[in-house]
């Protein structure tokens, strides 16, 4: 709601700075959104003096004025006659160009071919309420080109303030100035609401039937007579501007400008086009239509609540007029409404009908039916009857339909609850102080009566909010939480999200943050999992319509987003959720994701030129997993998940157990361009599954003093066997060689020693592929470490060894010895 | 004779005298006492003279020979203490850039966030996840935001196919955790992603960061909140942090509270919190007559963006390296 500070005044019993006025917008909890001081924001209008001025050619409404605005500089304004100007006379203008601070911005223009480069401003376009004649005049030469606020002092300040959707007590100006009011230490001044007294001639009485009134809780309306539809004085029209209303007549005027000083929307009818003299409340028939004000029609299909006379919907019930009682320049009598509408059932409408208006607006989130006749409808009478507006006469009573009055809530209080709330000493005596500010009554027993119009209040704390907010926030002292103690920690799987993302990024990995919400193809790719994909039914973009069941899909897309930028070597990763739904289950599984490729040692000067292949990957993602203590991993060859490459992918295991997969990122099937230029892998570990089967704490295994014995083999094994075939071969083999080992006597020690020598370690350190070893052959190197915990071996053991695990690794794959 | 031996010591003193390094040096020995050398070609000469000029010749190349040798050896002995203790003229350039591989980088939002939590842990708040795909009740009919709550509209929320909501804020997790962990004393907080249908600009995107807390006990006042809150901003901005409470309006508190922390001179606002409305504690199984507690919730974006003068949020979501090897 856009403020004008000096019309708040109009409400306020003192004067004050305008800076203690917009304090205590944000001490009451109005938020500022946007100020603008007029002093300032007018700088840029200035006064320019009317040099011709002639009517523009088939446009009799329109004149071509000649500006001068600096000495000797003209330019020309095309202006219309709404508000007379005379050659000689200093006019503020906004030169093309110019924003006011009323938001609108000033074009140059064309009208009948004539180029306009500005604008003559009316006091309300310029934001400022109109003191006398609707736009300032000079008369004195020596005032070319001076700026606005340098000739006349400006002390209005236009606020767009954003009001709380728990008070639309406070969407008119007599709540805001309330609320000021407290804050400030002043009265509310109301303006004066003389109350309508019946006119000698009433000739006409008009009916009211509401047919549900828990929709419609009150409905008041009364026949005007002699009704005089002109333009609004400008004191009235520039309240309305400077709130963003447009000036229509000045009937529509009065109706607007009581709902911005009263936040009760009102409406008037032309009289004559209502049939029966009968007002009903009632839902729309599935049969009826209605054309609105804007010309939309809206049809009985919803049943939503209107207003009708003995025929016909005539409105939209607290959303709009209808187009068929529309007060018009030729009306003569027109009705007067006011009603107070259940705000669930005009959101419904609004929502419905995709109708949203201002007074729609105040109504969804509720009006006060007291204030409704009492104040707003008494105050539109009155303008009505105000010889410079209307000049209309009361033409029948106020026909008033308020079956069940509401009642002012009450709430007996306890100051003691209220300090335990705030954790400061609150008396009853300040708790009275500080709702009396707000037009609460109370008894001794500290019972408070709550106005009507504060909707919002029902429940006590909502009053200790109140007290504590004009006490000031800031005066409640704060202190040490004084509670029982409780732990502090993250979750375990938090905890483990860290200690993997402190591991990737100290190994070279950027972390990314990119949305869950994504296309399709994106969600959808390199997904392990089954499950139902879950859509949003309302996305915003064709880009964000799917939860993703995979995080490397996207890392994709940031891989690709950095080769444009001139990447060359990749690693990224993500931790987040992937989603699936099976039936009413929904899975949010936590996954880790990485996409890494090009330069293996991507050092800022000294360039490796070894590339990221599947190994490295592999290597990578064992560090990882053992670092977080997960033990006795698989990786098998299986069908690759949609996104990756068959040849280069395996899903990683453990115990049987699908925890993630490794592969080579397909492009091609994902249809995205190559820009990297370097095979990519993709990584995803599902973390809701590391948490179960990762190790407890690791136990010490003891320290061999012995000596590692180190043994590389190197043989020809046909071309398909697997190297963990020939891994598990390897480590039986030497099992069963330890039991047939002959020992060697040793100094140390007289008799014969019992030896256990364990393989310690088993890595294959090359491997070899080429016409040297045979067609479909290759060659390995194998390098296996072992030792006794008690006794050194002798070359002569280790080479038993040997000897046994080579033989067998013949007779079981024809492995042969190079 | 004696005279070109003088010369010869001379030189060869002079020689020694003038090496830098002990490969100089060297390069003199082998110049003098070398296969090749100075001495090698004197020697020669013996074979041309008598038994008696031998004897003579030789004892003079003797005496050469050992002060050549001797001032090497001095000399190398001090080359030798040089190089060690100090630095030669082929010493490594101590100041070309080491050879690394790039490092790593955490994301700032999750830096932030994980520093948030660090703080609220040392405050006896326990941390667990929540759902993201949350349904109605839990994102707002438990948090006093009926589904004709006006309130509802600051929350232009997504919807799955099947009715579910993608949940607009992570204050979904408060009566999620009363239920959860029983009767209090309870402090309890969790932090992530939420979605709203926002337009994107520079300070929205329909997908964004929050993180949430609760803590019910039986006399924890808005006097605490302010506490709380104060040791976490101190823990953020500096122990000289001042913050600003302004009344506001969340469904779920009452009193409720907008709080700003002055940042560079400006008000900047960082959080919303309040003391827990009865009717939520209700929700969640709590008896709101016994127990009373705050709550509070902070955008991580917005947090991140102020602790590291990011202007833009979309920054944040386009993972640029150029952009995440900044922080």
């Amino acid at each position: 709601m856009r403020i004008n500070t000096g019309w708040l005044r109009d409400y306020l019993s003192e004067d004050c700075k305008e800076s203690e006025l917009l304090d205590a917008f944000m001490t009451v909890g109005l938020e500022v959104e946007e100020e603008h001081n007029l002093a300032h924001a007018l700088e840029p209008i200035r006064v320019g003096f009317i040099r011709e001025k002639k009517p523009l050619a088939d446009a009799d409404n329109l004149f071509e004025c000649l500006i001068e605005i600096e000495k000797g500089k003209l330019i020309t304004i095309v202006c219309a006659t709404a508000h007379p100007v005379e050659i000689g006379w200093g006019v503020p203008v906004a030169v093309a160009g110019t924003k006011l601070p009323t938001g609108a911005f000033i074009a140059e223009g064309k009208f009948k071919g004539i180029r306009s480069e500005g604008m003559i401003c009316l006091d309300g376009e310029l934001g400022l309420i109109a003191k006398s004649s609707g736009m300032q005049i000079f008369k004195d030469e020596a005032m070319l080109g001076a700026s606005l606020p340098s000739l006349s002092p400006i002390q209005e300040s236009l606020v767009e303030v954003s009001v709380l959707p728990n008070r639309p007590d406070c969407l008119g100006m007599i709540g805001i100035a309330r609320e000021v009011a407290a804050v400030l230490d002043m009265k509310l001044k109301y303006p004066s609401a003389r109350v309508i007294t019946p006119a000698a001639n009433q000739t006409e009485k008009v009916t009211v039937a509401i047919e549900d009134d828990t929709l419609c809780p009150r409905y008041a309306c009364q026949v005007f007579d002699g009704v005089q539809i002109r333009s609004s004085p400008h004191w009235l029209k520039s309240r309305l501007q400077t709130a963003g209303l447009r000036p229509i007549n000045n009937v529509v005027d009065i109706t607007n400008f009581v709902m911005l000083e009263w936040g009760q929307p009102l409406h008037a009818f032309d009289f004559d086009s209502l049939k029966g003299n009968r007002i009903e409340v009632r839902r729309m028939r599935k049969d009826e239509k209605l054309k609105l004000l804007d010309e939309s029609e809206v049809d009985g299909a919803h049943q939503p609540l209107v207003i009708a006379d003995a025929e016909k919907p005539i409105a939209l019930a607290g959303i709009m007029g209808g187009l068929n009682s529309q007060t018009t320049a030729g009306s003569k009598r027109i009705l007067l409404e006011a009603a107070c509408f259940e705000s669930v059932c005009i959101r419904t409408s609004s929502r419905k009908l995709r109708v949203s208006t201002d007074s729609s607006y105040r109504f969804e989130r509720g009006t006060d039916p007291n204030d409704m006749l009492s104040g707003a409808f008494n105050r539109a009478a009155e303008l009505l009857q105000d010889t410079e507006l209307s000049h209309a006469k009361p033409a029948s009573d106020v026909t008033d339909q308020y079956p069940n009055v509401r009642e002012q809530t009450r709430f007996t209080l306890d100051s003691g609850r209220f300090s335990k709330i705030l954790g400061t000493e609150i008396s009853d005596t300040q708790i009275e102080e500080c709702l009396s500010k707000l037009e609460m009554t109370h008894d001794k027993n500290l019972t408070i009566s709550v106005p009507t119009w504060r909707v919002d209040v029902n429940n006590e704390v909502v009053l200790a909010e109140d007290v504590a907010r004009l006490l000031r926030y800031d005066s409640i002292v704060m202190k040490p939480l004084v509670a029982t103690t409780t732990k502090g920690r993250v979750s375990e799987t938090d905890g483990l999200r860290t200690k993997i993302a402190t591991f990737l990024s100290s190994n070279g990995f950027l972390e990314c943050r990119t949305p869950p919400l994504t296309t399709e193809q994106i969600a959808l790719s390199f997904s392990q999992w089954p499950g139902d994909p879950i859509q949003v039914q309302n996305p915003i973009s064709k880009e964000m319509t799917t939860l993703r069941q995979s995080l490397v899909g996207s890392l994709i897309e940031v891989a690709e987003r950095n080769a444009r930028r001139g990447a060359s070597s990749f690693r990224f990763f993500e931790i987040d959720r992937t989603f699936r739904q099976n039936d009413d289950q929904i899975d949010e599984r936590w996954m880790i994701g990485a996409v890494i490729g090009g330069a293996v040692n991507d050092s800022a000067w000294i360039a490796s030129e070894k590339e990221i292949d599947f190994l490295r990957a592999k290597g990578l993602v064992q560090n990882l997993l053992a670092h977080i203590s997960v033990d006795e991993i698989a990786y098998e060859r299986d069908t690759a998940a949609k996104g990756y490459r068959g040849e280069e992918f395996a899903v990683i295991q453990h115990g049987g157990k699908r925890i993630g997969a490794l592969g080579r990122i397909d492009l091609d099937a994902l249809g995205i361009k190559d820009r990297a230029r370097v095979p990519l892998y993709g990584v995803e570990l599902d973390i809701s599954t590391l948490i179960k089967v990762k190790s407890p704490a690791r136990m010490f295994a003891g320290l061999a003093r012995t000596q590692m014995i180190a043994r590389d083999i190197s043989i020809v094994v046909p071309l398909g066997l697997r190297y963990a075939e020939i891994e598990k071969s390897l480590s039986n083999a030497f099992e069963a060689a330890v039991t047939n080992l002959v020992t060697e006597p040793r100094k140390e020690s007289d008799g014969p020693v019992s030896l256990q020598p364990k393989l310690e370690s088993v890595i294959c350190i090359d491997t070899f592929v080429g016409e040297s070893v045979g067609a479909d052959a290759q060659s390995l190197t194998i390098r296996m470490l072992f030792r006794d915990e008690t006794h050194t071996l002798t070359s002569g053991e280790a080479q038993q060894l040997m000897d046994y695990v080579v033989e067998q690794l013949h007779s079981e794959h024809g492995a042969v010895q190079r | 004779m004696s005279e070109n031996h003088d010369a010869l010591i001379e030189a060869a003193m002079a020689s020694i005298t003038a090496a830098q390094s002990l490969s100089e040096l060297d390069d003199v020995r082998v110049q003098y006492l070398g296969k090749k050398g100075k001495l090698k070609s004197l020697q020669e000469q013996l074979k041309s003279l008598s038994p008696e000029e031998k004897r003579e010749f030789g004892k003079t190349l003797n005496n050469i020979k050992q002060s050549i040798q001797t001032a090497l050896t001095e000399k190398k002995t001090v080359l030798e203490q040089n190089e060690k203790s100090g630095p030669a003229i082929d010493a490594i350039d101590v100041t070309l850039p080491g050879v690394r591989a790039l490092p790593g980088h955490r994301h700032p939002l999750m830096a932030t966030m994980d520093e948030v939590k660090s703080i609220l842990v040392g405050l006896g708040f326990r941390y667990d996840d929540y759902p993201e795909v949350e349904s109605e009740f839990y994102n707002f009919d438990a948090l006093n935001t009926p589904d004709w709550h006006p309130a509802r509209d600051m929350h232009d929320s997504f919807y799955t196919t099947k009715g579910n909501v993608l949940r607009t804020h992570t204050s979904a997790f408060q009566t999620r955790a009363m239920k959860n962990f029983g009767p209090p004393p309870l402090r309890a907080m969790t932090s992530g992603r939420c979605y709203r249908r926002d337009e994107i600009d520079a300070s929205h995107f329909p997908i964004f960061h929050q993180l949430d807390v609760i803590a019910i006990d039986e006399n924890i006042s808005f006097a605490d909140l302010k506490w709380v809150l104060y040791q976490l901003a101190s823990g953020l901005f500096g122990d000289d942090v001042q913050l600003r409470f302004r009344p506001s309006y969340f469904p779920f508190t009452t009193p409720s509270a907008e709080v700003d922390v002055m940042f560079n001179g400006k008000w900047l606002e960082i959080l919303g919190a309040g003391m827990i409305r009865p009717e939520v504690l209700q929700a969640g199984g709590v008896d709101s007559e016994k127990w009373q507690g705050f709550a509070f919730g902070l955008g991580i974006d917005r947090m991140a963006m102020i602790r590291h003068g990011i202007s833009d949020i979309r920054l944040m979501y386009e993972n640029e390296e150029a952009f995440l090897r900044q922080f």
